[in-house]
């Protein structure tokens, strides 16, 4: 079956012969420097100290095989503030282990996790910005999502959200002022922005590039500009109903119930909701067309970029997408923002009659192989196409690894992860689909990739389709009973990700024994994409830097939450 | 038969009176709101960094040299081509055709000789390697 | 020796075909003005109207079909528009060159149609080096492109002024040697006996004769010439100096109001520029049956307008340093082949 794969390696320490983590031999290996274990609900905690953080990490994922840190949360309880590393392996995701780095109230610094995990760069600033932990050694050490003049850290307790953010003009007149690396007297780079209102940044994001000649001599991916707080919005709702809209905005661009399953998956295996077999049917095949129109747009954004204009390729794309909206509108009532599962569930059955929804999906699911065909022609076998492409954008899997990078930016590198498949969830076991890899590292692996995982998640629907059709009518049970009011537990703790569109969307929640969480963390996979921008585009030329930027596929609303 | 030159200069003429009278006729049209903010440089949405006035790495310098080169030699080869089947007819398909072939084989082996050197190409700036911060 | 416009016009007048200097003057002043508002129509009709409709009609869509007859009067209103808008000088511009770049674009575009032959007694001037005039000519728009990318004080538009050199330098040669490979044929640079030369038959099959067009004669120059002049009018693949996506809007990012108009003006000049230099080199000129020579020679530069459009909907563009490698080692590399056997087989038949 399609779902296992041989399995020959070592096994790291710490790793049993049936694949499960073995967590006391892990405490062996990190010795005295593990101070204290937490039961998480997802996977044991080390809780280690802030200056031996680095040595703890390297052992991890050196000898522990740990080498893909999927999260950094930070956050602030009321005697100390906290980071917790979730580390997971890309061979198997379910091997999952939480580092969790207490730091004092007064002074919160802690030991960088950057030279382990080079993806900890930008979730360290992140927590740096918005917690206001310090990390020590971290090589670059600024505000990421909010402006580098705002005064607090808003997730810290003692943020006053109240006070105006009054910042002098001077402050202002031009952040960018003293930032012109490498432009001289005797020099002759550019320093140039591209975005936020550029062609092709795919919404505000804003890439500081400098430039020697055509070509592209360093590159900073600046965001922020889309922050929504996300997170804190979250924090302010209720379990049961008021979180759940909210994941919609995320990735806004037509992913919306994978990301709502992502909350759904964390916050019901927090509460220890179950979910009917028919509602979870219906989820993935729910998820499976959003990921179509998702890839769709992919797909039509990138060969705008590299086509130019506003063409053939990208309103075909589009034209495909609307059935899939379609479809999706008669089966939710919304276009856009879904907010169609529900915790123990989905909002309701699907529409009546339930013939036609049959019936309209599987003319969709004929047309499409026609339809990608017509892509293929028209895209990926254009021999100008293939040279814009092939070999630009170089992606190695180890480096794509070190970043933290999942979904088809991984994939498209040669790296077999998916959550789907490694973790699974919802129905997906029980369908019979392939998880789809490239080895070309470069743009054009990656649009193949987004264009197959399409073809694959037709199979996924279909099957779906097929089940719902014959499953019997008095079991079509779309919720479980789920309590109005829900409490989990003080101080229950979860880290839970699911294959979106892009990647492995993550939750962290800590519970406090209310009916709100106490803190929400979202693990963005566009975050951790966008940060191998850099990596990709050395050496290149501008269109190589604005075709890799369409490749990775963010959406901003993702990015900046 | 007219002069062709005079048509070309009076096409010369309606070809700066059509965009003299557009300008004339948009200035009539237009508003003019000055304004400090909207003058400003489009550099993306951000206050404009540094000058467009620098030393700037020209990497196709030397095909601008043998471009060069080239454009003299097609202007040389115009001639011989307008000429070339009278020439033929009158003294045989060798002392017209072989000066030319020799020619333009100098100009092929130069450009061979370029391009295995390497000048005909987009020169790839040393500077614009990116470190991998790992 | 074909009638010239003037001589048509004087012939109208009643000054007959000989004209006195001052007759030759008034006389080619109207010619060129008809020229002129020849051209200005067909780029008022193909910029804001046809381009849309060919677009949609490739990508599925309707496109203009609000105002008058399917959207024809959106003619009018996108030039009101556009003449009427606010013209923003941006700071630092270098001002005589920034002003200047417009107008030489629009001009010289409009200044190769004095050599281009439309139809029997449409013809404007007829020089004796008019393939060197045109192809000269056709030139000066690069000259526009880099005055207006550097002038801008625009970071985009430097970019893209520098291109259109590096692309300028990329087509200009084999463009030109492909030209003198017709030259070969026609053993003419005047534009009438190019034509001329095409007249003849080259094949009959059954009741079908096929014209002895430079088109079927040499089908290799010509499919050359084609894609030179798609680099030489910057349409994709090969729009690189503009590169929407890349640097927002290459040299024009800065123009506003009537210079945007202007340099729009002069691109589309330039793609039916190109279009009537590929319909004279190798289409027959005005050549056709039934119809009068005028409208086969706008249906001919139309048919490859459409082509630039068709073009522009399903090809990705190419990378600059591409072009350079497409230019260089592909096209002038073709171009020398063709010249030499071109020249061999003339030689063998003469």
């Amino acid at each position: 079956m399609s779902l296992e794969r041989p399995r020959e390696r070592q096994l790291d320490i710490g790793e049993t012969v049936d694949g499960d983590v073995d967590y006391d031999a892990l405490a062996e290996l990190l010795g005295d420097r593990v101070v204290d274990r937490e039961e998480h609900v997802n996977a044991p905690a080390f809780v280690v100290r802030p200056d031996e953080i680095q040595d703890a990490l390297f052992a991890l994922r050196d000898e522990a095989g740990f080498d893909y840190l999927s999260c950094v949360t930070a956050q602030e309880y009321d005697d100390r503030y906290e980071s917790i590393y979730h580390l997971k392996k890309y061979d198997d995701p379910t091997q999952e282990l939480g580092v969790v780095v207490p730091t004092a109230k007064d002074a919160p610094i802690s030991q960088t996790a950057e030279p382990v995990y080079r993806t900890a760069d930008w979730h360290e600033r992140e927590a740096y910005d918005l917690v206001g932990i310090n990390y020590e050694g971290h090589p670059d050490l600024r505000r990421i999502l909010l402006p580098e003049t705002w005064q607090g850290h808003p997730l810290g307790q003692d943020y006053n959200a109240e006070k105006p953010q009054v910042v002098p003009f001077r402050k202002h007149a031009n952040p960018l002022q003293p930032d012109q690396r490498g432009e001289g007297d005797n020099s002759d780079t550019m320093f140039l922005n591209i975005g936020p209102h550029h062609p092709a940044t795919h919404g505000v994001l804003h890439v500081k590039a400098v430039l020697d000649g055509e070509q592209i001599a360093d590159v900073e991916p600046d965001i922020g500009y889309l922050h929504r707080c996300e997170e804190q919005m979250c924090q302010q709702g209720t379990y049961r109903h008021q979180i759940m809209p909210y994941p919609d905005r995320w990735d806004y661009v037509s992913a919306g119930i994978l990301n709502e399953w992502a909350y759904a998956r964390a916050a019901e295996d927090l509460a220890n909701i179950e979910v009917p077999e028919y509602a979870q049917v219906i989820r993935t095949m729910s998820a499976e067309l959003c990921r179509i129109c998702s890839h769709m747009l992919a797909l039509g954004t990138f060969a705008l970029d590299v086509f130019g204009d506003f063409t053939a390729v990208f309103q075909y794309a589009f034209r495909d997408r609307e059935v899939v909206q379609d479809i999706l509108e008669d089966l939710t009532g919304q276009r856009l923002m879904f907010n169609y599962l529900r915790l123990g569930g989905v909002a309701w059955d699907l529409p009546e009659p339930r013939e036609e929804f049959f019936e309209k999906s599987r003319d969709f699911l004929d047309g499409l192989p026609k339809k990608l065909k017509e892509y293929h022609n028209l895209i990926t076998s254009n021999e100008i196409f293939q040279a814009r492409c092939v070999n630009t954008g170089i992606l190695p899997p180890e480096v794509a690894k070190q970043y933290g990078a999942t979904g088809p930016v991984a994939r498209g590198s040669g790296v077999d992860i998916d959550l789907r498949r490694d973790d699974p969830y919802g129905y997906y076991d029980e369908l019979d689909w392939d998880v789809v890899t490239e080895d070309g590292c470069d743009n054009y692996g990656r649009v193949l990739v987004r264009m197959q995982e399409v073809e694959e998640s037709a199979k996924i629907i279909e099957q779906c389709l097929d089940l719902l059709e014959e499953w019997p009518e008095d079991d079509r049970t779309i919720q479980s009973n789920v309590p109005r009011t829900l409490k989990p537990e003080p101080d229950t703790e979860i880290y839970r990700g699911v294959e979106a569109a892009k990647g492995e969307l993550g939750i962290y929640i800590r519970a406090d024994g209310t009916d709100k969480p106490a803190r929400f963390k979202i693990r963005s996979p566009c975050f951790c994409n966008l940060h191998t921008l850099r990596e990709m585009t050395q050496g290149e030329y501008i269109p190589d830097l604005i075709a890799s930027l369409g490749s990775l596929d963010i959406v901003l609303g993702e990015v900046d939450r | 038969m007219s002069n062709p030159w005079i048509a070309v200069g009076a096409l010369a003429v309606v070809g700066l009176a059509i965009p003299i009278s557009m300008i004339v006729i948009s200035s009539l049209l237009r508003p003019s709101v000055p304004e400090q903010g909207k003058r400003a440089i489009y550099e993306s949405g951000e206050i404009p960094t540094g000058t467009t006035r620098i030393r700037f790495n020209i990497q196709y310098y030397m095909i601008a040299l043998l471009f060069v080169v080239f454009d003299i030699e097609t202007v040389l080869i115009f001639p011989w081509a307008l000429i070339y089947s009278d020439a033929v007819a009158q003294f045989g398909l060798v002392p017209v055709l072989g000066p030319m072939l020799v020619f333009l084989a100098i100009l092929l082996i130069g450009l061979i000789w370029a391009w295995r050197n390497g000048a005909v190409r987009w020169v790839k700036s040393p500077r614009a390697e990116i470190k991998s911060q790992l | 020796m074909t009638q010239t416009l003037p001589e048509t016009i004087g012939e109208l007048l009643g000054w007959g075909t000989e004209l006195s200097f001052g007759q030759d003057v008034v006389a080619s002043l109207i010619g060129a003005a008809l020229v002129g508002t020849l051209m200005l129509t067909m780029t008022a009709i193909a910029g804001p109207w046809a381009k849309r409709k060919i677009t949609a009609a490739f990508t599925d869509r309707i496109a203009v079909n609000r105002v008058g007859p399917f959207g024809l009067l959106i003619i009018v209103a996108d030039a009101v528009r556009l003449l009427s808008k606010e013209l923003i000088v941006p700071e630092g511009v270098d001002r005589p060159a920034w002003d200047l770049a417009p107008i030489v674009l629009a001009g010289s575009a409009l200044l190769g149609f004095a050599v281009i032959p439309m139809g029997s007694g449409i013809h404007l001037a007829d020089p004796e080096v008019g393939l060197v005039y045109v192809f000269a000519i056709a030139s000066v728009a690069s000259v526009g492109l880099v005055m207006a990318g550097y002038a801008s004080n625009n970071k985009y538009s430097m970019l893209g002024g520098l291109r259109a050199v590096a692309q300028n330098l990329a087509y200009e040669i084999p463009l030109v040697l492909i030209a003198a490979s017709v030259v070969l044929f026609a053993g003419s640079l005047q534009m009438s006996e190019i034509v001329a030369a095409q007249q003849g038959t080259l094949l009959a099959v059954g009741g079908l004769s096929i014209p002895a067009w430079y088109a079927f004669v040499n089908p290799f120059a010509f499919v050359l010439f084609l894609v030179a002049n798609l680099m030489e009018v910057g349409r994709n693949p090969f729009d690189i100096p503009e590169a929407p996506t890349e640097i927002v809007a290459g040299y024009q990012t800065e123009y506003s109001s009537v210079y945007f108009v202007l340099i729009y003006l002069g691109e589309f000049l330039h793609i039916f520029l190109g279009a009537a230099i590929i319909t004279t080199v190798f289409l027959g000129g005005p050549a056709g049956p039934v119809l009068p020579g005028i409208l086969w020679f706008l249906i001919k530069i139309w048919a490859i307008f459409l082509f630039t459009q068709w073009a522009r909907s399903a090809l990705p563009r190419l990378r600059i340093d591409q072009l350079i490698e497409v230019g260089w080692k592909g096209m002038l590399v073709l171009a020398f082949a063709n010249l030499i056997l071109t020249a061999v087989i003339v030689g063998v038949i003469a």
